[in-house]
C-alpha cells in the first residue's frame, strides 16, 4: 500500500455533522511553475507528473515550493505511485517504470518492465505492482527486484482498464467504459472479487479512487471515485458485491478527485476546485468551491493543504489539457 | 482465362475470409503445424507495409502495399488509446503484386500510385488495408487512403479505375484512416466507405467500372467489410454502422436497420439462414452480437428489456470484438476476443458453451480473424503466433505456430495451404509430402 493512500486511509472517517454545515473557504499560499498534470504527497515532497516528465517539488515551506529534481521517461505518463523511496511510473506503451528517489535532487531509473499493451496506471501492495494494462487487465508483477520485474499474472477487466489504487488490503480498479472492481492483491491473479457495471456511466481515462468509512452503525466502507465527468460513491463493504449508491456530476466535468474525512475535493477543470461533502454517500452534495486561474487538474490534500495541479495548455493530439503549476491552498472551516 | 487442371470454384480464395467466413473443407494436407523451418513451401519477402489479406485464384496470389521512401513509425502490436493519428511525409508507392502460388515468384507487381499519403491513420493501420476481390476475370482493387478503385486483368493490366476522394475517417490529430474491402455479387462491386465529410455505399459495374447507384450513409468512421446476404426471401447487402446497421436491396434502397455498435471492424457473414453481425470497441459497452432472421424491414432495434424480436433471434449484448470477426464451425460461435481470449456459444441459439479461455498470456493482441479446418480452429496473434485450438465445446489449446514476425492480416486457405502473409513476407504452408 502506497502512503499517500495510506494516509488517506487513516485519515479518513466521514463524521456527519447534523444541523450544522461548516463552511469550507481556501486562502492560496504559494504557487510553482512546474509541469503538473498529476500528483501525489509524500512527506516534504510533492511529486507531479506531466507528459514524460516526473518532478519533485519540496513543499515543506508551502509559501515556497522549490522543485529539487525531475527525470524523463520514454513515454507519456498516465499514472504513478510513491512508495517509499520509489516511485512507480505507468508509461503507456512503454511499460512500467521503477524510479529510485532516495535522493530527490536526483532520481535514479533502476527498472522498468514493458507491459502487454499501455500502461495507464500503478499502485503497490508489498513487493507486488499492480498495473492497469490495455491488454492485460490488472497485471501483476513481483517488484521486489526493482532492476527485474516479473510477471505474476492478471486479473482480466471487461473494458479498457484505466485505474487501479491499492487501499488497505484490497485493489480497486476501474475500466472504460463502466466497470468497477474490488480485487484481493494477496490471491493468485485469476478474476475479481467482486464488480459493478454501471451501465449509464463511463468513466473516461482519468480516474481516482478514494475509500472512506462512515460513522453510525453499521459502519459502511464506502468508495468514491471520480472520472467520466462525475463522481460515483460505491459502498464496498461487501468487495464481493459493491454497490453503487450515488453520482454526482460536478459543474466542470473534472476527473479527479482526492478524500479527506467527509470532503471530496475534485479537480473540477475550469471550474477549479469543488468540495463535496460525502457526510450520506447515497446524497453527495456541493459546499464549497475555489476558482483556480487555469484549470483544474488533479488534486491531494494533506492537513489543511490542498494540492492543486493546473493547466490552460491543449495537447495537440489528444486535446487533454497540459499541467504548468502547481498552486498549493490552506483549507479553513 | 488461364485455369488450373482440377481446380473449381471452391478451390479459390477470391475474398475477405474466402466464400465461408473462414471455414474451409476437411483436407488431409492441410497443416496443423509449422515454423519458419516446418512445412514452409515457399517464403516471399514482400516489400512495404499492408495487412490486407491475401487472395488467390488458380496459381494467382494477389496483395497489395504500400510502399514508403522513408522511414516510418512502426505498427505496435496491442490494444491502446491516445496515440494520435501517424501521418507521414514521405512518398509512398501503392502496389499490386501477383505471386506464383507454385513457387511464390512475383509474377508482376503493379504501381498504381505514386503520392505522399493525403490523410493519416492509426498506429497499427496500414495506407492499403483493404483486401482485394478477385472474380477470376479482373481484381478489384480499392485503397481509401488514395481513393482509388480500379479493376486490373490478370497480366497487372488496368481495365478501368475511378478516384472516389480521400476522408477523414476520425477527428483531427486521431485519423484512423481506411480498411473496409470491396465486395463482388453477380458483376457488380460494392463499397463502403464511411467517414467524416459524406460517408457512402456505391455499386459499380465491374465490368466497365460505371457507377451504378451511390446511396449516403449517416455514419462517421467505419471499417467493417459489408456482406452481400442471399437468404431465402431476397438478396441483401447488410453493413455494420457505429450509427446503425443498415441492410440495403440491391438497388441501394433501405430495408432495415437497427442501433448501431460503436466502432466496427468485423465483417458480417450468414450461416444457417441467419446473419451474424459482431462489433464493439473495447472501452465502449454495449458491444453487441445479433443473429438476424431473414425478412425484416423498418427498425428492428432491441427494446433495453429484450435480447431477441421478431428478426433479431439472439443477441448478446458484450460478446463483439473490436477487429476480429466470429466464427462459426460445426454447430459453434467462437468470438476471438482482441486481447486473446476464445468463447464459445450455441450457433443457433446463443446460449454459452464456454466462457473466456485466455489462449496464451505471452500473446500481445489479435487482429487477424480466426479460420477452420479439420476439427481445429487457427488464431493468429499479432506476434506471428498462430494458436491451434480443438474445434467442439470443450477449449484445449492444442498447440502454437510460430513466424517470428508481426502479423494482422488473415490467411487465406486454399488447396491444401495456408497462405500467411507476416509483416514482411507472405508464406505458403502445407504439410510436407511424405
Amino acid at each position: 500500500m502506497t502512503r499517500d493512500s495510506l494516509l488517506a486511509f487513516a485519515i479518513v472517517g466521514l463524521t456527519a455533522t447534523p444541523g450544522v454545515a461548516q463552511p469550507v473557504t481556501f486562502t492560496a499560499v504559494g504557487s510553482l511553475h512546474v509541469p503538473a498534470g498529476t500528483i501525489k504527497l509524500q512527506g516534504q515532497y510533492a511529486y507531479v507528473a506531466e507528459a514524460d516528465t516526473l518532478t519533485i517539488v519540496d513543499v515543506s515551506n508551502p509559501a515556497a515550493p522549490k522543485r529539487i529534481g525531475a527525470c524523463t521517461l520514454p513515454d507519456r505518463i498516465w499514472g504513478f505511485t510513491v512508495s517509499g523511496s520509489s516511485v512507480y511510473v505507468a508509461a503507456d506503451l512503454w511499460g512500467i517504470g521503477i524510479v529510485d528517489v532516495s535522493n530527490p535532487a536526483a532520481p535514479v531509473l533502476r527498472g522498468s518492465f514493458k507491459t502487454r499493451g499501455q500502461a495507464h496506471s500503478i499502485d503497490v501492495w508489498g513487493t507486488t505492482a499492480l498495473v492497469a494494462d490495455h491488454m492485460l487487465g490488472i497485471a501483476f508483477l513481483d517488484v521486489s527486484n526493482p532492476s527485474k520485474p516479473a510477471t505474476l499474472g492478471s486479473v482480466f477487466l471487461e473494458g479498457y482498464p484505466r485505474h487501479v489504487a491499492v487501499i488497505g488490503s484490497l485493489a480497486y480498479a476501474v475500466d472504460s467504459p463502466n466497470g468497477f472492481y474490488v480485487i484481493d492483491p494477496s490471491k493468485p491473479p485469476v478474476d475479481p472479487l467482486g464488480s459493478q457495471q454501471a451501465i449509464e456511466s463511463n468513466f473516461g481515462r482519468f480516474i481516482s479512487i478514494a475509500i472512506a468509512e462512515t460513522s453510525g452503525t453499521p459502519r459502511r466502507k464506502i468508495a468514491a471515485v471520480s472520472g467520466g465527468r462525475e463522481l460515483q460513491v460505491y459502498d464496498v463493504s461487501n468487495p464481493a458485491a459493491p454497490a453503487l449508491l450515488s453520482r454526482l456530476a460536478t459543474p466542470g466535468g473534472g476527473d479527479r478527485m482526492a478524500l479527506n474525512g467527509r470532503l471530496a475535493y475534485v479537480a473540477d477543470l475550469a471550474e477549479g476546485l469543488q468540495v463535496v461533502d460525502l457526510s450520506t454517500p447515497e446524497k453527495p452534495r456541493m459546499v464549497a468551491a475555489y476558482k483556480t486561474a487555469m484549470p483544474a487538474l488533479d488534486v491531494a490534500v494533506a492537513g489543511s493543504l490542498v494540492f492543486v495541479t493546473t493547466g490552460n495548455q491543449r495537447e495537440a493530439v489528444s486535446g487533454r489539457l497540459q499541467g504548468e503549476e502547481l498552486l498549493i491552498l490552506r483549507q479553513k472551516d | 482465362m488461364f485455369a488450373l487442371a482440377g481446380v473449381s470454384a471452391s478451390d479459390q480464395w477470391p475474398q475477405f475470409r474466402g466464400q465461408q467466413a473462414g471455414v474451409v473443407a476437411d483436407d488431409p494436407a492441410l497443416p496443423d503445424t509449422w515454423s519458419e523451418a516446418e512445412n514452409i513451401v515457399w517464403k516471399s519477402a514482400i516489400p512495404g507495409l499492408s495487412w490486407s489479406s491475401p487472395v488467390v485464384w488458380d496459381d494467382h496470389v494477389f496483395l497489395t502495399a504500400a510502399i514508403s521512401s522513408g522511414q516510418e513509425r512502426p505498427p505496435v502490436p496491442g490494444l491502446y488509446d491516445d496515440q494520435g493519428g501517424v501521418k507521414s511525409s514521405a512518398e509512398h508507392r501503392w502496389m499490386v503484386y501477383d505471386v506464383d502460388f507454385n513457387t511464390g515468384r512475383i509474377r508482376w507487381e503493379r504501381e498504381l500510385r505514386r503520392a505522399v499519403p493525403a490523410t493519416a491513420k492509426h498506429l497499427k493501420n496500414t495506407f492499403a488495408s483493404e483486401t482485394p476481390v478477385t472474380d477470376g476475370e479482373r481484381l478489384y482493387v480499392y485503397l481509401g487512403s488514395i481513393g482509388l478503385v480500379t479493376a486490373l486483368d490478370f497480366n497487372g493490366r488496368t481495365i478501368w479505375a475511378k478516384d472516389l476522394g480521400t476522408f477523414p475517417t476520425n477527428r483531427k490529430n486521431a485519423e484512423y484512416g481506411t480498411a473496409a474491402s470491396p465486395v463482388l455479387h453477380k458483376g457488380r462491386l460494392y463499397l463502403v466507405n464511411d467517414n467524416l465529410t459524406q460517408s457512402f455505399l456505391a455499386a459499380f459495374d465491374a465490368r466497365t467500372g460505371e457507377e451504378l447507384w451511390r446511396v449516403n450513409r449517416q455514419e462517421q468512421g467505419n471499417w467493417s467489410t459489408p456482406v452481400v446476404w442471399e437468404n431465402d426471401l431476397r438478396t441483401e447487402i447488410v453493413i455494420e454502422g457505429g450509427i446503425k446497421i443498415r441492410s440495403y436491396d440491391l438497388s441501394g434502397k433501405l430495408l432495415w436497420e437497427l442501433k448501431g455498435t460503436g466502432l466496427t471492424s468485423p465483417t458480417p457473414f450468414a450461416r444457417f439462414g441467419l446473419l451474424y453481425l459482431n462489433a464493439g470497441y473495447p472501452a465502449t459497452f454495449p458491444r453487441p452480437v445479433h443473429a438476424i432472421r431473414p425478412g425484416a424491414t423498418g427498425d428492428i432495434s432491441l427494446q433495453p428489456d429484450q435480447t431477441s424480436n421478431e428478426y433479431i433471434v439472439w443477441s448478446n449484448p458484450q460478446l463483439g470484438t473490436y477487429n476480429t470477426s466470429a466464427l462459426i464451425y460445426g454447430d459453434y460461435y467462437y468470438t476471438l476476443l482482441d486481447r486473446g481470449f476464445l468463447l464459445c456459444n450455441d450457433a443457433r441459439t446463443g446460449k454459452p458453451i464456454y466462457p473466456r479461455q485466455r489462449i496464451s498470456s505471452e500473446a500481445s493482441g489479435f487482429t487477424a480473424s480466426p479460420w477452420a479446418y479439420n476439427g481445429k480452429i487457427f488464431v493468429l496473434s499479432e506476434d506471428g503466433d498462430t494458436f491451434v485450438i480443438q474445434a467442439g465445446p470443450e477449449y484445449k489449446l492444442l498447440g502454437k505456430n510460430s513466424l517470428n514476425d508481426m502479423s494482422m492480416a488473415t490467411p487465406a486457405v486454399v488447396r491444401g495451404s495456408v497462405i500467411l502473409r507476416t509483416r514482411s513476407a507472405l508464406y505458403r504452408i502445407a504439410r510436407k509430402q511424405p
